[in-house]
């Protein structure tokens, strides 16, 4: 059974990732000067999750604001924008991991999952327009779903964040079927590695997933104040969604496009190709010499 | 059953058949319906080998399966094996709670590794089970897009390893089996239902709510709106008279046959109209059928 990978890591495995190619315009970018210096300090991200448990050590109460979509019984979508907590922890792990990389960002914790909510999707896409209006920059979505009915509606989202300079970052799914907005161009997706260095990304040439980042077996913060090790794609985006932040605290204003170009640049595998190539280029020029 | 002299049936007495007609089917339909009781049984006896296999492929101490109940917004232990089976079966999980109910909730695989660093977390997993695992590996059961359920598994080695990413793809391709052993129990069982409810000649009302409710339930799987049509051509035919009513029984046992995955529906209905001779002819629109 070795060797049999999830659909949502296996494109990372060492044998299996496809070669990158350098980026003659890019190749001596560094992670420092990326996000070097950045605590993600004037960046608003929001998770888009079980809700924030912002009492956890691991959050300190860096959450600011809150949302709550719900459906009344007429169908309707109503706002409630009372302080929530988590429903599960898995917002929470979420929004510790961003807080970890980029301890000084603004989490907006925008609640769509839990015990009183009805209408999933519909509840789901009015809290990710709710975020995208507020203007945040980067929204992590540790979820998505699967039913074709949101197609559209997701799809339009996506466009709308990618013109109003919203990055979103959202998990790839853990099964082999199409998911939505994962699997969007203008989406980051992402999926999880064994590595565990946060700042240890991968870069993915054969789209939908852009990116890997670490989500296997990972301690996160949970329920009551408590950890937990866990595994899933979940906790992989909010990495992305993390050096992001940093990369935006650093380079204000740069486009989701611009923090795509950075991230790829800044990727493990990306960045040994530009070394291999300078190596062999410094072959050359001693050989011709 | 009384016949005329001549050999041919006496107008006058062809209602006589009727009785002996309905009693004929409602026979089917007893069948048909034993048969869906037997083969609901084994549908549950294939979801508790899915999951007992998992269990031991992957060398978990127990594991369970959970379908999605739409109306009450709640998780159904439908399989439970291993220690706290029993207790287990008798809860239902609110889909917005624990890790079972985050996988419905978002189709997100998801493996714990360590439930005792959060005390609270352990207790409300265990509560009524009586058995607190140290590591949880759950991954969702989809059909069409939709998440229908999830599978757990509980304590890998004893609870002395962690689940790994290889367990989650093992786990979920039992998950896709699992799904599909759902989805054809779910279409017998309307299959069967349906034809029961028109056999029985209950009046076109209750009928019609019945297979409204039924359509509902499996709103979006296809298979589903091709047994309302089957329903609907066999009320058709049935009330054309005996010789279609014999039509009729012929296909209901087809579609028994079906249900047993004997061979394919279109074969035998196809048996069904040749069997029948030239009266029933293409023309009859069975071609609706399929």
């Amino acid at each position: 059974m070795s060797g049999f990978r999830p659909a949502w890591s296996s494109q990372f495995d060492p044998d299996q990732l496809p070669p990158v190619f350098r980026d003659p315009l890019l190749d001596s970018f560094t992670p420092e000067q990326a996000w070097g210096g950045s605590t993600g300090k004037g960046v608003r991200v929001a998770v888009i999750d079980s809700g924030i448990e912002n009492t956890h050590p691991d959050i300190a109460g860096a959450v600011t604001t809150f949302c709550q979509p719900d459906r009344d019984e007429n169908g309707n979508i109503t706002f409630s924008f009372e302080p929530h907590d988590d429903a599960f922890g898995h917002g929470t792990a979420c929004a510790a991991i961003i807080r970890k990389l980029a301890p000084e960002v603004e989490l907006v914790s925008v609640r769509v999952l839990g015990p009183r909510l009805s209408g999933a999707g519909v509840v789901f896409a009015a809290g990710l327009r709710w975020a995208i209006e507020q203007g945040v920059q980067v929204c992590n979505l540790s979820l998505g779903t699967t039913v074709n009915d949101f197609r559209a509606a997701l799809h339009e989202l996506a466009d709308m964040a990618a013109f109003r300079n919203v990055l979103l970052v959202a998990a790839a799914n853990n099964m082999p079927v199409p998911s939505f907005p994962s699997m969007y161009a203008s989406v980051i997706s992402v999926a999880a590695t064994e590595d565990k260095d946060p700042e240890n990304l991968l870069y993915n040439p054969v789209p939908p997933v852009d990116f890997g980042a670490p989500g296997i077996n990972v301690d996160v913060a949970w329920l009551g104040g408590g950890h937990m090790t866990v595994m899933g794609n979940s906790f992989a985006a909010p990495q992305v969604a993390g050096l992001a932040a940093r990369i935006l605290g650093k380079h204000p204003g740069l486009t989701p496009w611009q923090v795509k170009t950075v991230l790829r640049a800044v990727s493990r595998n990306v960045r040994e190709a530009a070394a291999a190539r300078a190596e062999r280029d410094d072959g050359e020029q001693k050989a011709a010499g | 059953m009384a016949e005329s002299a001549g050999g041919r049936p006496d107008p006058d007495k062809q209602n006589d058949a009727v009785p002996a007609l309905s009693a004929r089917l409602q026979q089917a339909v007893n069948t048909a319906s034993a048969a869906v009781e037997l083969r609901h049984e084994d549908h549950l006896r294939l979801l508790e080998a899915v999951v007992a296999t998992a269990v031991r492929v992957i060398d978990a101490t127990a594991g369970s399966l959970m379908l999605v109940d739409h109306a009450a917004n709640e998780l159904e232990f439908k399989v439970a094996v291993g220690p706290g089976s029993e207790e287990i079966m008798q809860f239902r999980v609110p889909m917005g709670q624990g890790i079972a109910g985050f996988t419905a909730s978002t189709g997100q695989a998801i493996a714990i590794a360590d439930t005792s660093q959060d005390a609270r977390f352990a207790r409300q997993i265990a509560e009524g089970s009586g058995y607190v695992p140290k590591n949880i590996l759950s991954v969702p059961l989809s059909l069409g897009g939709q998440v229908i359920g999830v599978m757990q598994l509980l304590d890998k080695s004893g609870g002395r390893a962690s689940f790994t990413p290889a367990d989650t793809a093992v786990l979920s391709s039992f998950g896709e089996q699992a799904a599909l052993a759902i989805d054809l129990s779910l279409q017998t069982q309307s299959t069967a239902r349906l034809l029961a409810a028109v056999l029985r000649g209950e009046d076109d009302a209750e009928l019609a709510d019945e297979i409204r409710s039924a359509v509902a339930q499996a709103e979006g799987t296809p298979g589903h709106y091709r047994t309302l049509e089957l329903a609907q051509q066999i009320a058709e035919i049935a009330g054309a008279g005996e010789r279609q009513a014999r039509l009729c029984s012929a296909i209901l046992k087809a579609v028994i046959e079906f249900s047993h995955g004997s061979g394919s529906s279109e074969a035998g209905l196809a048996d069904v109209m040749a069997g029948l001779g030239p009266g029933f002819g293409p023309g009859f629109g069975v071609g609706g059928v399929r």
